[in-house]
């Protein structure tokens, strides 16, 4: 019944009814849309149940992303508590390169506030996307000016820990520094990143499709942990004292720079290490030089190291007390050299303690020859050189002592003057411990402590010593040591109401050429006080001093006046104890 | 065979019994028996979810309600839109047709000459504070102009000159739209006037040919396209092509609808949505915020009710008094049908972008009063219609 007219309604209708329409017709158009729907339908439905998984994640993926939250960073304290590291909360700025419509317009307002070039600010921005880091921990003011610009969509803030070191450049090269990510990369920064760092925590980020964040939907799967705080050894008042000394005595006699270790003999904690110049971690310069440590980079010692290599030989009996030798100012020694005296005077009768008083390089030279390489070579090594000491710095030298197979005949001979060799500061010091502690070589350490957020404080490190030298040689070499402050080379190095043992060392530079650059030395004095029960050990190292060069001028002063403040400091009473006093920490 | 009494019918209240006349001295307790109540339920159904979505869709933590209070005030003008014209006896609008057909005309002239530009179209037209959109009032004004023209006929219409009266009225409003540029309303003058040539009984031949020729004349179109709809038609081919640029849009809807799931992600709990993924989210992609919010049973729900809906109307069509309300019918439902599919269809990739609204859903007033209007017309035929005993 195509197009037909429906009859007309029953009676009661009464009405003429007219059908005006083919029904057929309004049956498949019915049909045809119920396809149409259907076809949407199973598409939407195909959507909603296969595709589900993906397509959430998908959403998901632009949606929300975890992200890390560091714990505060630790602190670092000096032994007295005193803050020589800490953080502040500073803004970082970013922009949404999305939601800014012009990017001239924009850097114009904001570039000047943070000081970038307006075209570096544009560049960033054309970067697109919905994230970009602008300044990292500005200052308060700089941020309260940049929301006053009424820039809520186009600029973001993140609250950031910044890393201040309140004392400025105190213990500078010690402290190190840390990255804009607050991560540590240098110093005790570094060295101690795991601690100090904390465990990060982890959250889940909501953001919108302009990539700000959704502060409702921020979930925190794993709280951050605060790092651990670092307990140093390092004494603030003895580090400034030896920084204010090393650099007045490095200005004085317009040195390359220096450096200086104080440590307590008894336990190796370094109590100061100052290297000049150094630097301010709160804005560190550029370029590895200025970060160098020097205390921790090996230099040829010269006549300091008499004072090992005469303790080898007492060790070895090759010396006595009574052995003597005459030192007729020079000595030919193999290869064609000729060993002579700083001045080329002639000592005389000279004794074991004149080695050290006198720093008679003809008599050092002949016990050296006396040990031989392998003996000399065994000691000094024992005595801690030619390997790192261990400290908990990072960037150690270990110095250079090579291998006795690679020795020439004048070797022995050169190495017993401290030449041939290289050694650091700190090398020294513990070498110098060891002998005013009764033979114990320590490990030095800079950090003793860390306590963990909870407030538990718990030893970094146990103490680690080996005993290196017998205490009768100790002791008696410590008492010729005393003989080059008492009428020696390094009576500079006295101080007022102690007893001091010291060793001095004026070594020419090598030339990377071979051989050896006239009119570079570097002057040093190590010592020990008080001598009648040792706390102290202080290496004093100059670098390129003008004007004069003998380490009794130069570094020797400098050794004193850091030693006497510093044992004011500590408390450590003036006084002529016994000799026999000297204290011999764990006993033997 | 054919015995159309068009006239008659045309005639309205002038013919048949007085009861039925336009005067209609007919107890309104009667008159509200005719009401179609299940189109009624299926259209303030969709109302109801629309206005919940784009609730919605368009809150922010410093507007809570979004646009909701416009959105009311929307429903509240159309629901008067529909009870008024289903209380006016739609032979009347018949008969003021050149009116109606006139008045939709230039308006669309008068939107494409001082119209507001909006999203790079000319589409709305400023009065006061009020914007309406004139391409929506003419839809209806073509539907009006085509069902008096059709039912004027004895006979449906068996040669191709003989459709030569319904192209002419169709090309005007559907060009001067297409200059707006809106291809997609454009589309849906031409979608009108199929259904309803399909309806009078056009000889299918003559409608394949009619769709053939529109098929291989819409190349010859390109080039009169502005560059962003070609990008969109593009997009929609391939729209991982410009994730970011006009493919964004499709990905985006695709991700909010799927992530949807079976039961959805709970009203005003759409991520896709309140984090403004979404584009358009409560105008033209207001569906996938159904799809993310309620899910496989939102979507379908609404699809089902759209189905019913258009039954409901057709049925109406099909009993209606005489020929003008069945080609009213037939109209409107051709309408909703086309942008039910294409909204719908662009939302899970399966139509090119052309920013149609779903209506009685989606977010916009001259639409939704168009659209509730649209039903108070099927109503108006539908209370005319001699008592139905189905």
């Amino acid at each position: 019944m195509k197009r037909a007219a429906l009859p007309p309604r029953g009676p009661r209708s009464g009405a003429p009814q007219v059908l005006a329409l083919p029904r057929w017709r309004l049956k498949w158009l019915a049909a045809g849309w119920l396809v149409a729907l259907a076809t949407v339908a199973a598409r939407v439905a195909y959507l909603q149940t296969p595709r589900f998984d993906h397509l959430r994640e998908l959403g998901r993926r632009q949606q929300v992303e975890t992200v890390t939250l560091s714990g505060s960073r630790g602190r670092i304290y000096d032994r007295a508590g005193r803050e020589l590291a800490s953080n502040v909360i500073r803004d970082s700025v970013y922009a949404v390169p999305r939601a800014i419509r012009d990017p001239e317009g924009f850097a114009r307002k904001v570039g000047p506030l943070l000081g970038l070039e307006p075209s570096a600010v544009v560049e960033r921005v054309r970067r697109g996307g919905y994230f970009v880091w602008l300044a990292r921990q500005v200052s308060p003011e700089v941020a309260g000016r940049l929301r006053q610009l009424g820039l809520e969509q186009e600029l973001g803030f993140e609250p950031e820990e910044k890393r201040v070191y309140p004392f400025g450049r105190l213990a500078g090269p010690v402290l190190g520094f840390t990255g804009v990510d607050n991560q540590g990369l240098a110093g005790l920064e570094l060295r101690y990143e795991q601690a100090l760092r904390g465990r990060p925590g982890r959250a889940i980020r909501v953001r919108d499709a302009f990539g700000r964040e959704i502060l409702e939907g921020r979930q925190v799967l794993l709280q951050p942990r605060r790092g651990q705080d670092l307990v140093l050894a390092l004494d603030s008042v003895v580090q400034h004292v030896a920084e204010r000394e090393l650099v007045r005595t490095v200005e004085h006699y317009r040195a390359q720079g220096g450096a200086a270790v104080a440590m307590d003999v008894r336990t190796g904690e370094v109590l100061a290490l100052a290297s000049v110049p150094g630097f301010d971690p709160n804005s560190v310069p550029d370029g590895t030089e200025a970060w160098r440590n020097r205390a921790l980079e090996a230099y040829e010692p010269g006549s300091t190291l008499k004072a090992a290599v005469l303790a080898a030989a007492l060790e070895e009996g090759v010396v006595d007390a009574g052995w003597k030798v005459t030192c007729p100012g020079w000595l030919r020694i193999p290869g064609g050299y000729t060993v002579r005296e700083a001045h080329g005077e002639a000592h005389g009768r000279v004794g074991i303690a004149d080695v050290v008083r006198l720093s008679c390089n003809v008599a050092a030279a002949r016990v050296g020859a006396e040990l031989g390489p392998a003996r000399l070579h065994r000691y000094l090594r024992q005595f801690g050189f030619g390997e790192p000491t261990g400290v908990d710095l990072p960037g150690e030298s270990a110095g250079i002592l090579r291998d006795p197979s690679q020795w020439s005949g004048s070797d022995p001979y050169v190495l017993a003057i401290g030449q041939g060799v290289a050694v650091t500061p700190l090398q020294l010091v513990r070498f110098v411990a060891a002998v005013a502690n009764g033979g114990w070589l320590v490990r030095p350490r800079v950090a003793v402590a860390m306590r963990d957020p909870e407030g538990g404080l718990r030893r970094v490190a146990a103490d680690e010593r080996v005993r290196v030298l017998s205490p009768r040689v100790a002791h008696t070499l410590l008492l010729a040591m005393e003989r080059t402050v008492a009428d020696g080379t390094g009576t500079a190095a006295a101080v007022q109401g102690y007893r001091v043992a010291g060793k001095t060392g004026t070594a020419q530079k090598p030339s990377p050429h071979g051989g050896y650059q006239p009119g570079r030395y570097v002057a040093s004095f190590v010592g020990v006080v008080p001598v009648d029960q040792p706390r102290l050990a202080i290496a004093v190292v100059v670098d390129e001093p003008q004007g004069a060069y003998y380490g009794g001028v130069v570094a020797a002063p400098a050794f004193s006046r850091i030693a006497s403040q510093a044992l004011w400091v500590l408390g450590v009473p003036p006084g002529e104890v016994a000799p026999q006093a000297v204290r011999r920490p764990g006993g033997d | 065979m054919v015995g159309r009494p068009a006239g008659r019918a045309a005639a309205g209240g002038m013919g048949g019994s007085v009861t039925y006349g336009t005067g209609d001295p007919r107890p309104l307790r009667r008159r509200l028996r005719h009401v179609d109540w299940v189109l009624v339920g299926c259209t303030l159904a969709l109302v109801a979810l629309g206005t919940v979505a784009v609730a919605s869709a368009t809150t922010t933590p410093d507007r809570p309600l979004g646009l909701l209070r416009p959105r009311l005030a929307h429903v509240a003008l159309g629901m008067l839109a529909l009870v008024g014209t289903s209380a006016v006896p739609y032979q009347t609008l018949g008969q003021a047709w050149k009116l109606v057909y006139g008045a939709a005309l230039a308006l669309l002239a008068l939107t494409d000459l001082v119209g507001r530009t909006a999203l790079g179209a000319q589409r709305w037209l400023s009065v006061g504070p009020v914007s309406v959109q004139p391409s929506e009032v003419a839809k209806l004004g073509l539907v009006v102009a085509l069902a008096w023209s059709l039912s004027r006929r004895q006979t449906p219409p068996q040669r191709l000159l003989e459709l030569a009266p319904s192209l002419l009225l169709t090309l005007p409003p559907m060009l001067l739209v297409f200059l707006q540029p809106d291809l997609g309303s454009a589309l849906v003058f031409v979608a009108i006037l199929l259904a309803m040539l399909w309806a009078a009984g056009v000889p299918r031949g003559h409608l394949a040919g009619l769709v053939t020729v529109g098929v291989l004349l819409a190349p010859a179109a390109w080039p009169l396209l502005k560059p962003y709809q070609r990008a969109r038609i593009l997009a929609f081919l391939d729209p991982n092509q410009d994730p970011l640029g006009a493919g964004y849009n499709l990905i985006q809807s695709k991700i909010a609808i799927g992530s949807g799931g079976m039961w959805g992600k709970g009203l005003f709990a759409g991520t896709q949505n309140t984090l403004q993924f979404l584009p358009m989210q409560h105008t033209d992609f207001v569906f996938s915020v159904v799809g993310e919010e309620l899910g496989f049973v939102g979507t379908v729900g609404v699809l089902v009710l759209f189905w019913v809906w258009l039954l409901r109307v057709l049925r109406v069509a099909s009993t209606a008094r005489d020929a003008f309300g069945s080609y009213l019918c037939v109209g409107v439902a051709g309408m909703v049908a086309f942008h039910v599919l294409v909204n719908v269809g662009m939302t899970v990739g399966l139509a090119p972008p052309t920013g149609i609204p779903l209506p009685f859903v989606s977010y916009g007033g001259t639409a939704l009063v168009t659209q509730l209007a649209a039903v108070g017309l099927v109503l108006s035929v539908a209370v005319r219609r001699p008592k139905i005993l189905f």
